[in-house]
């Protein structure tokens, strides 16, 4: 018996591409139902919360983040950072970075610290908060497994077409798309448990203030939580540019602008000193 | 929402700006020269009297929101009410308004303050301040800024975004009227 020998090409495309669409909706429900649930322990510091926020790049800006606002590092050039001060006090990370001494791009910056990132993460992991490589690995073959089965019956409506020389481009074409679905489904799947996503979704319902205007010492939770845009405003802006510079060409593609007058006035009561 | 219970705050909350018998009150004069609702400058007003609040509490300089800015330079034109009920009867201490004298140091300080200001707005009244009216840095200190005065009896403003597509329909509607004719 031939699968769908009674079947024209348009209606198999009808039918894949309503699959296709289901499969996408599945590719995402499973890890949301089969996610470790993990658990939730105490309270977690900035370097904690930027590898499970946002991973090693967060990590990293986090870093840089603390470090320039402590005044440790300051900028050089368009995309380096240099060492002005090494007497601060500093986590392992950072005294990492400040021991490398030379410019620094946020590239090379993550490679010092890429062995701290490894620590923290397997810290994490013992906490419940990300999951274990091998939970992780069978979340994300379950995450594509819609989208297998799928390639499968087109493959197989695709080779049959073929030998009854019917015309199969677009079905090739859908097969493409599916692989390619299939792929980033893998390649983005979230390590973490369903505890790590509370954890990191509790901490920004109750930082919205930092997301806006984060004090000095609010600022590493600040760009750990939600990335180095909160920092444009800001007299620590130079961090951003950093990663925008990165993420750019590679040489550099915009410039900081820390030296923008902004604007704005206070007050305070009588003398500063208030009633 | 848990405002303080001090006698400061009852002051200011139950205090009203300017006569109250205007046909052009405070509110509304606020409303107009903003461009706001009647509704939306009442809002800006509430959180003017809680950053005043905070002036006299905080212990240090603080820093308001543009819009909030906008509510206390009008309460300074309404001069007598300012200095002579409103800061020795109210606050009971001078508020006097610091504009930034410019730089990077002054706009580093400015941001400072602004930042130590939500702070203090967070513990004084339990919840953040609203994001509406108390917005990001990068709006405070990169965009806000940035506003001037203009008379629009003359002239009309349009957004960047509505320029942009008026601009690329009257490219299309030329294209296609060049295709036709």
């Amino acid at each position: 018996m031939q699968l769908f020998s009674s079947w024209t090409g348009s209606d198999f495309l009808i039918f894949y591409s309503a699959l296709l669409l289901l499969g996408c909706m599945a590719a995402w429900w499973i890890p949301s139902q089969l996610r470790d649930a993990g658990r939730r322990g105490e309270a977690l510091d900035a370097d904690s919360v930027a590898l499970l926020a946002g991973g090693r790049d967060r990590f990293a800006d986090a870093v840089l983040a603390d470090l320039f606002v402590r005044g440790a590092i300051g900028p050089s050039g368009k995309d380096r950072v240099a060492v002005v001060r090494r007497d601060i006090a500093s986590g392992a990370a950072g005294k990492a970075v400040l021991e490398a001494g030379g410019p620094l791009t946020r590239g090379e910056a993550r490679r010092i610290i890429d062995l701290h990132a490894e620590r923290i993460a397997a810290r994490l992991r013992r906490s419940g908060l990300l999951m274990w490589p091998e939970q992780h690995t069978r979340l994300r073959w379950l995450s594509i497994t819609p989208f297998a089965v799928l390639f499968v019956l087109g493959l197989y409506r695709q080779r049959a077409g073929n030998a009854l020389g019917e015309p199969t481009g677009l079905l090739l074409i859908l097969l493409g798309l599916t692989a390619v679905f299939a792929a980033i489904r893998f390649v983005r799947s979230d390590p973490r448990t369903a505890a790590g996503i509370a954890a990191v979704s509790d901490l920004k319902t109750k930082s919205s203030r930092i997301a806006r205007a984060p004090r000095p010492e609010e600022a590493p939770l600040a760009v750990a939580l939600f990335g180095t845009a909160v920092l444009v405003g800001t007299p620590w802006e130079p961090v951003h540019a950093l990663r925008q510079n990165a993420g750019s060409s590679g040489d550099g593609g915009g410039s900081s602008d820390s030296s923008s007058d902004g604007g704005g006035d206070g007050g305070g009561g009588c003398g500063g000193c208030g009633g | 929402m848990s405002p303080p219970c001090d006698d400061l705050w009852q002051r200011i909350a139950a205090y009203h700006i300017g006569p109250a018998d205007a046909s052009l009150n405070f509110a509304a004069r606020l409303a107009r020269e903003n461009r706001w609702s009647l509704a939306e400058a009442e809002l800006v007003i509430e959180e003017y009297r809680r950053f005043c609040y905070l002036a006299v509490t905080a212990g240090y300089e603080v820093t308001p929101s543009d819009a909030v800015d906008q509510a206390w330079h009008l309460h300074l034109i309404y001069s007598r009410d300012y200095w002579e009920t409103f800061c020795p009867l109210v606050l009971k201490a001078d508020l006097h308004h610091g504009p930034t004298s410019g730089g990077p140091v002054e706009a580093g300080r400015y941001y400072r303050q602004y930042a130590a200001t939500l702070a203090a707005y967070e513990a004084a009244f339990g919840q953040a301040p609203p994001v509406a009216i108390w917005p990001v840095a990068s709006r405070r200190f990169k965009v806000d800024p940035r506003g001037v005065r203009v008379n629009l009896s003359g002239a009309s403003a349009v957004s960047r975004r509505v320029a942009l597509a008026l601009g690329l329909l009257a490219a299309i509607a030329g294209w296609l009227t060049g295709r036709i004719m």
